[in-house]
């Protein structure tokens, strides 16, 4: 319990001044308490794809966050490690949750790394297609091979295993690899000229 | 004079055409370039990978649009809601067709002209994606029908999917029930235990009745003077 006060204490608080950045995504109403842990755990698990994509990826997370000016909400990389805990998937879940500026924030980060990724994401999708269309198994698809080894060594090595539904995850790579490609899409769909509205409202489908 | 303005990805590629109903006192205007499309005429969508092409008027474009964003937020949340059903012909419907990978475009034409027949193109992820990003440049593009805006908004609660299927769902419910079915099954079997009857002899008994203070004034200055009499 006093952990849990100590850890509410040290996020960096929000400002009055929104970065205007941040104004592109609507506001939708969510609860006093903030965003649902179905957020959180979404806008975590797209991150966790994007490290999964590119080697370095949480530095230049951090430079990206720079380059947008949104320091005054993330200012460092332990801030950035506590908004992503807010996932109740994680092993360091700190049963926080995120404001509707910090899920905002977080989205802004997702959608300006996937729009730099976005060739080798369409690679990807492209060549999930073919291996899919002759039957191979996707293993057998080097740079796709190693985007959802990738995944599954990051979802192994973060998140709580005695949680059901991470245990089930952990038992059946294919299903784990589901959901490294269903996250891959996402990320595919969010690099368009309104992908970051449609991705937005879509962490909140089923939610409102 | 007809406008016509073209929205380009690699896979698809979204022409439309038509006029501006102002456009006499837009003519004057020295500073005005492009010439906006307010009464839309004929718009296309050709894909270049199956090399076809689907085209209609502003019924088609609107359908298109509004099938398209109905199927990119179900690709993005995977919360699957139903469409919205088209009044109007020619009706356009995509739907999954395998692992996600595959998807199918239908365009339905009015069932009065049997001479257009129905078309279906199979749509790989990639040339889905790019769909969506011209008919998203067509609504950025503010000169091309001004009128028509994207709209996005959450799906409600009532279409999400709970994570555990029926039948687990079910089980538990199903096993209280029967196991409340075997054991009134066990108990019915059971003979019926006799209750003991009471002797005669305690019935004959009198009971003894004790005089009970109606008052607790009265109790403790009785008591008192019990006391006083026994010193």
């Amino acid at each position: 319990m006093s952990q849990s006060a100590s850890t509410v204490s040290d996020l960096p608080s929000s400002t009055p001044t929104q970065p205007a950045i941040l104004d592109s995504l609507p506001n939708i109403s969510t609860s006093e308490k903030g965003c649902s842990p179905n957020v959180q755990q979404q806008i975590d698990l797209l991150l966790l794809a994007i490290e999964a994509l590119e080697l370095g990826a949480s530095e230049k997370m951090l430079a990206t966050i720079n380059q947008l000016n949104l320091t005054n909400i993330i200012p460092g990389r332990v801030a950035l490690w506590r908004l992503r805990c807010s996932n109740p998937w994680r092993r360091s879940y700190t049963r926080n949750s995120l404001t509707l500026e910090q899920a905002k924030t977080l989205m802004v980060l997702v959608v300006y790394r996937a729009k730099d990724l976005e060739p080798l994401i369409r690679h990807l999708i492209d060549a999930e297609h073919y291996m899919r269309n002759k039957q191979l198994p996707l293993e057998n698809h080097f740079r796709l091979s190693e985007y959802l080894e990738r995944f599954r060594a990051h979802f192994r090595s973060r998140m709580n295993s005695r949680r059901t539904k991470i245990a089930l995850y952990l038992e059946s790579e294919s299903d784990l690899n589901e959901l490294a490609l269903f996250l891959l899409r996402r990320l595919f769909f969010a690099t368009g000229t309104k992908g970051s509205q449609r991705i937005w409202f879509s962490l909140f489908d089923g939610e409102v | 004079m007809n406008t016509t303005k073209q929205y380009t990805k690699p896979n698809c590629t979204l022409t439309i055409e038509g006029f501006d109903e102002n456009a006499a006192i837009l003519e004057d205007d020295s500073n005005y370039r492009e010439s906006p499309i307010s009464i839309l005429t004929r718009a296309e969508c050709y894909f270049t990978s199956s090399n076809q092409r689907i085209s209609g008027g502003r019924t088609f474009l609107d359908n298109l649009a509004h099938a398209v964003n109905n199927y990119a937020q179900e690709i993005l949340s995977g919360v699957s809601h139903p469409q919205d059903n088209q009044e109007e012909y020619p009706q356009i419907q995509i739907a999954q067709v395998n692992a996600s990978v595959l998807h199918s475009l239908t365009l339905k034409p009015d069932p009065t002209e049997e001479q257009i027949p129905q078309q279906e193109i199979s749509l790989k992820t990639t040339e889905l994606f790019d769909l969506v990003e011209v008919v998203d440049q067509f609504y950025a593009d503010e000169t091309a029908l001004p009128d028509v805006s994207l709209e996005l908004e959450a799906v409600g609660k009532r279409f999400r999917q709970t994570e555990e299927p029926m039948a687990q769902r079910v089980f538990p419910f199903v096993t209280g029930a029967v196991s409340l079915a075997v054991a009134a099954g066990l108990f019915f079997v059971l003979p019926v235990p006799e209750v003991p009857t009471l002797e005669p002899a305690l019935e004959n008994v009198p009971i003894p009745v004790e005089q009970i203070p109606v008052t607790p004034e009265t109790a403790p200055t009785e008591t008192n003077e019990e006391s006083e009499e026994a010193q």
